[in-house]
């Protein structure tokens, strides 16, 4: 049947990697997550809402607090330990893979090889 | 245009999403849309996000009721086929009472009342193969709408029937009912079929099935995508397997015939590769 290949997809990596300082709003969600991956994640706020309730389901991230602001909820979430230990394992299995080709001598000395 | 413009907008496309997310989310959406004080004016990325995600989020509605993936997915195809008889039955010119035992097919897999679609897909099915089944006599009876001459003609039928009896026999016989909106397709045939210059199964006719069949198989491919279930290949399997069959039996006269079928059975297997292709964690739930 489906197959689970335990990776985190890159927008969902970085909206946990966005909870990582604590509890933050939905646009908080989205600015950070901008920020912190360099402007290469741009999050439609559809998108971000389903990926919090899928998250949410999945027990990684969890509602902190909500309060009123100009007559609108606005609820922050944070990171549970599964929450923390996913991203933190996937930050682990990026560094890794990344070592494959930045651990490697011949692109340290500028060596291209024979 | 102001904020209350764009707020309006944005309530409109939020209604993408299915009724229980909009209920949870539906509110802090649109203060986290509307937060940003320079967006005056709707953004169509944002609209865009509201449609795919709204879809994304049904899609994943559906895999998360007590129904079955395979009941789910053999109502679904049962309801397309019950769909596509029906818009053929309206080209037709089929008799009032005949049209209307057809529609009454398609509102029974509407509304998923297993008990009274089993009867109704019986009576199509045996009327359908009427010449096959007691001569050319019968043939005769034009009430009854068209009889076929051939038997791979009429394996959709046999798929209808049988796929009406697993579903009406299951226990429990529970199905969700399904959204209104699939009448859309019976109502685009009877505008065709009543538009001046627009001949029946001409190439108008054609380009408009092809279209219909072509975006919901895609919507059923990007479901798939989505929430990884293989309900969405059965649905398709039962709807476009025993018309390939019968085009291999009977090989179409034609290359546009021939492109249209490539075209359906290659639909079909992209999405049965969709459902099977691993994921990334965190992008569903277990398959259902």
């Amino acid at each position: 049947m489906v197959k689970r290949s335990g990776v985190l997809s890159e927008p969902t990596y970085f909206v946990l990697a966005a909870l990582l300082d604590g509890p933050v709003h939905g646009y908080g969600i989205i600015k950070r997550s901008q920020d912190l991956s360099g402007g290469r994640i741009r999050l439609a706020v559809g998108t971000l809402y389903g990926a919090l309730d899928r998250l949410a389901g999945d027990g990684l991230i969890v509602v902190d607090r909500e309060e009123t602001v100009q007559g609108r909820p606005r609820r922050y979430y944070r990171l549970t330990e599964d929450g923390r230990l996913a991203v933190t394992r996937e930050a682990l299995r990026l560094e890794q893979a990344a070592r494959v080709v930045t651990g490697r001598t011949s692109l340290a000395t500028g060596d291209a090889g024979a | 245009m102001n904020k209350t413009f764009a707020e309006h907008w944005y309530r409109l496309f939020l209604r993408a999403f299915p009724p229980g997310h909009r209920a949870e989310y539906g509110a802090e959406i649109i203060g986290t849309l509307l937060n940003d004080a320079s967006r005056r004016v709707p953004s169509l990325r944002e609209t865009a996000g509201l449609l795919t995600a709204g879809y994304a989020a049904r899609a994943r509605a559906a895999t998360g009721g007590p129904v079955p993936w395979w009941a789910d997915g053999a109502h679904l195809g049962l309801l397309m086929f019950a769909l596509a008889h029906m818009a053929y039955r309206i080209a037709d010119h089929a008799s009032p009472g005949w049209l209307a035992v057809s529609a009454l097919l398609v509102v029974a897999f509407l509304r998923g009342w297993t008990l009274l679609a089993l009867p109704l897909a019986l009576a199509v099915a045996l009327s359908t193969g009427r010449t096959m089944l007691w001569g050319l006599e019968a043939t005769e009876a034009k009430f009854l709408g068209p009889a076929y001459h051939d038997w791979i003609s009429l394996a959709p039928y046999g798929v209808l029937v049988a796929g009406a009896v697993v579903i009406a026999i299951r226990r429990p016989r529970v199905l969700r009912a399904r959204s209104w909106w699939w009448s859309a397709i019976p109502v685009t045939a009877f505008v065709l079929v009543h538009t001046p210059g627009v001949r029946e199964y001409g190439e108008t006719w054609q380009l408009a099935r092809a279209g219909i069949e072509g975006a919901v198989l895609l919507a059923g491919m990007w479901a798939t995508a989505v929430a990884r279930s293989p309900r969405w290949a059965l649905a398709a399997a039962i709807y476009v397997l025993p018309g390939v069959a019968s085009a291999m039996v009977n090989p179409p006269s034609n290359t546009q015939d021939l492109g249209y079928w490539t075209a359906l059975a290659a639909l079909l297997l992209a999405i049965a590769a969709t459902a099977w292709k691993p994921q990334p964690m965190a992008e569903h739930h277990r398959p259902r």
